[in-house]
């Protein structure tokens, strides 16, 4: 009992590779090509071509080559027609197939059309003009369906001039070789669109806010002054650039000048509000048109000098209120925040700067105290490419 | 008129008659030249169900070659059971030499126009997939400039007549009803005639533009197959009787006069006209008249014949290359024989 269904595997393993077998599936093959032929199902018949090309033990004959060739020519696949015909004419030396391949490869042209996987525009090939003869419109078809499914075809199409992507080629009768068309993504757009210098300059208004405890103090005070930067402007993709900006700020303010019996008797003398800094501005801005806004953190480091004594710092113990009021006070600051502003750019300056008009403000923090500024400023920055 | 114009033929035209022979079984029928005169396509009829068509190369009036079959399927005629296999109807591109347009289908299947062209080598193709239009498509015509094909299709159950731009590879519906319209043609300004069955009989109507249409030509049993001669129609009418066909031209609406009476119907074409379209070509039923094919002027003017030599003579098609006017017809090469034969003659001395 167990040796007879082992003998049938191996007799019918036998029998599926032999050559008969194979033969006997060729010739349904071709009855099948022939039938679905008479009924113009060239899809069917080009199936039934490829099935029967896997036949490892057996060929095709001239017919079914021919009739696939057929089947290739219907669909539009031309350079399979060629190819067909090839094997057809290599088994037998048919005057009316030479003729018929012949013909194909004068009105027929290699192409390769390749497109990246990362080419996203349009690739709908299309002829410059699309002839209503059968034949090149539906290689032209086929080529539109390959490159749809496989980004990619290989093959013949008629003499004229094509256009797919942003690329354009022309077949023609005088062509040698394969037109090669190869779509690529276009470049991105750089990182770096464009590096320039900032400038501002203007007159700005300080203040120093009242001092939280923890120490001795200054009275708040306020002045005007300048505020001048100057640093590098990276343009960004998508409007967006990157500012770093070095400067000196200041406040130039006159002080309190004692009444005569205080200068005399107790030698109080008007100190002036000075304050020099030195600030960092890394800000990263937006540009719409002309107009511009920044924000970034910021950092000061200065010197202040200024009159009177905040008593609150300290215990009245220690001072007099007039003489807490006229003591000069000076002191280092380092401090730390925001500062942001607005530019609408006024005129160019060359082909590659501004000028226009800026405000800009900021806070920042000692731990001590608040600082604020307000300033209106004369800008000089890059032109956005 | 007639007599000298006959005896002028027998002197000058006899040495330039040609009988293009087909090896196959069946009824020459049908022959239509293309536009150049190079070639000349006709029907092979045996009448069991299969039309062959051939096409043959024509050089100053005489066969060059053989003629060669179209086969829809390059491998159809080498297996068994080719009846119900049509291709017939041939029309020529007026532009482009050599390309054919005809109907075809296979056995159980759908009529189809193709696309032959003599210089591809490559067999004819389907002109309109099914995917873009569907059903019996018969009745081919191209209009003068070479850009538009009309013929009718029966996709919303009876024929209706459709335009399909060569041009812009546009469809283009132009007549639908509920009757069956057939044989469309442009004119060169591009109105387009057709018949329309209705009731009992078939009447001609002329469509301009988009939707105006006219009721051209109507009476008794059919008018059909109409053809432009410039503003006129040419047509063939049996309204004396179901089998009495008579040549007809209308030309304007509702104005028709007889050109000729009782002639041979063809099998499928519209009247012959020359080239110039002064004249139009016939054969006769009447059998004292049927040895012989006549050319009446567009103008009732004339009336001239050729004697041919050949019985039951009809299906007549003219064309001219350069100064020669070439007629083909079809006709039986004496009482009782089994096939008509095509034959090309040289009418030019007859109808200048």
């Amino acid at each position: 009992m167990l040796v007879s269904p082992v003998f049938c595997l191996v007799a019918s393993a036998a029998l599926a590779a032999s050559p008969s077998v194979e033969k006997a599936e060729r010739l349904r093959l071709s009855e099948e090509m022939n039938s679905l032929a008479r009924r113009e199902n060239w899809i069917g018949v080009d199936r039934k071509y490829r099935e029967m090309r896997k036949l490892k033990k057996t060929q095709p004959s001239f017919r079914d080559h021919n009739l696939g060739a057929q089947a290739a020519y219907n669909l539009g696949n031309i350079a399979g027609l060629d190819a067909r015909l090839t094997k057809a004419l290599s088994i037998k030396d048919d005057i009316k197939a030479k003729k018929w391949q012949q013909r194909i490869r004068a009105s027929f042209f290699r192409v390769e059309i390749t497109v990246h996987k990362k080419y996203e525009d349009s690739i709908d090939l299309k002829a410059k003009t699309m002839s209503f003869e059968p034949d090149k419109k539906n290689s032209i078809q086929w080529a539109q369906k390959r490159l749809k499914r496989k980004r990619q075809f290989k093959g013949m199409l008629p003499a004229g001039e094509y256009i797919i992507g942003t690329k354009q080629f022309t077949l023609s009768k005088d062509q040698k070789d394969m037109v090669s068309v190869t779509l690529v993504p276009p470049k991105g757009e750089p990182l770096v669109q464009y590096i320039g210098p900032r400038v501002d300059l203007g007159a700005s208004f300080s203040q120093a806010g009242q001092a939280g405890e923890g120490g001795l103090n200054s009275i708040p005070f306020s002045g005007m002054g300048t505020r001048t930067g100057i640093g590098i402007t990276v343009g960004l993709p998508k409007n967006l650039s990157l500012l770093v900006e070095v400067g000196y700020h200041n406040i130039m303010s006159s002080g309190e000048t004692p009444k005569n019996d205080l200068q005399i008797s107790f030698g109080y003398e008007e100190t002036p509000t000075r304050y020099h800094s030195a600030f960092l501005w890394a800000a990263a801005g937006y540009s719409l048109k002309k107009l511009s806004v920044l924000v970034g953190p910021s950092f000061d480091f200065g010197r202040a000098q200024v009159q009177g004594l905040d008593l609150s710092t300290t215990s009245t113990s220690l001072a007099s209120r007039p003489a807490a009021k006229y003591a000069p006070m000076e002191g280092d600051i380092r401090a730390v925040g925001a500062s942001g502003g607005f530019g609408y750019a006024l005129l160019p300056l060359g082909q590659k700067l501004n000028g226009g008009i800026s405000t800009l403000f900021g806070t920042q923090y000692d731990s001590a105290r608040w600082y604020s500024w307000g300033q209106v400023a004369f800008t000089i920055s890059p032109k956005r490419k | 008129m007639i007599i000298q114009a006959f005896l002028s033929l027998l002197l000058g035209g006899a040495a330039h008659a040609a009988e293009v022979s087909v090896s196959s079984r069946g009824h020459a029928s049908n022959p239509v030249w293309s536009a150049d005169g190079k070639y000349v396509a006709f029907e092979l009829n045996e009448y069991s169900g299969r039309i062959d068509l051939y096409t043959v190369a024509i050089e100053q009036g005489v066969p060059n070659g053989s003629p060669k079959q179209l086969i829809l399927n390059v491998n159809a005629s080498n297996f068994g059971g080719d009846s119900g296999i049509v291709a017939a109807a041939p029309v020529w591109h007026p532009k482009q030499s050599g390309v054919l347009f005809f109907e075809g289908s296979y056995t159980g299947g759908s009529n189809r126009i193709y696309y032959s062209s003599s210089s591809s080598g490559a067999p004819p193709q389907q002109l309109l997939k099914k995917s873009q239009i569907k059903g019996d498509l018969s009745w081919p015509a191209i209009s003068e400039d070479g850009k538009k094909l009309v013929f009718v299709s029966d996709m919303t159950g009876k024929g209706d007549v459709w335009s399909y731009s060569l041009e812009k590879l546009e469809l283009k519906q132009l007549v639908r009803s509920e009757h069956s319209e057939m044989a469309p043609r442009y004119n060169a300004s591009g109105r387009l005639s057709y018949s329309r069955k209705r009731g009992g009989g078939e009447d001609i109507y002329v469509l301009d533009g988009d939707s105006r249409t006219t009721h051209w030509a109507m009476g008794n049993g059919d008018q059909t197959r109409p053809i432009w001669s410039g503003g006129s129609l040419l047509f063939f009418s049996n309204e004396r009787g179901t089998s009495q066909w008579d040549l007809m031209v209308a030309d304007s609406a509702k104005q028709k006069r007889r050109l000729a009476k009782s002639v041979r119907l063809p099998f499928r074409a519209p009247p012959a006209l020359s080239p110039d379209k002064k004249w139009v070509a016939y054969g006769l039923e009447d059998s004292t008249k049927s040895g012989r094919i006549w050319f009446s002027r567009l103008d009732g003017s004339k009336v001239v014949s050729i004697k041919t030599g050949h019985v039951a003579c009809g299906e007549p098609s003219l064309s001219a290359v350069g100064s020669r006017i070439y007629l083909a017809y079809t006709a039986l090469p004496a009482e009782g024989s089994d096939w008509r034969q095509l034959h090309i003659r040289d009418v030019t001395d007859l109808l200048q």
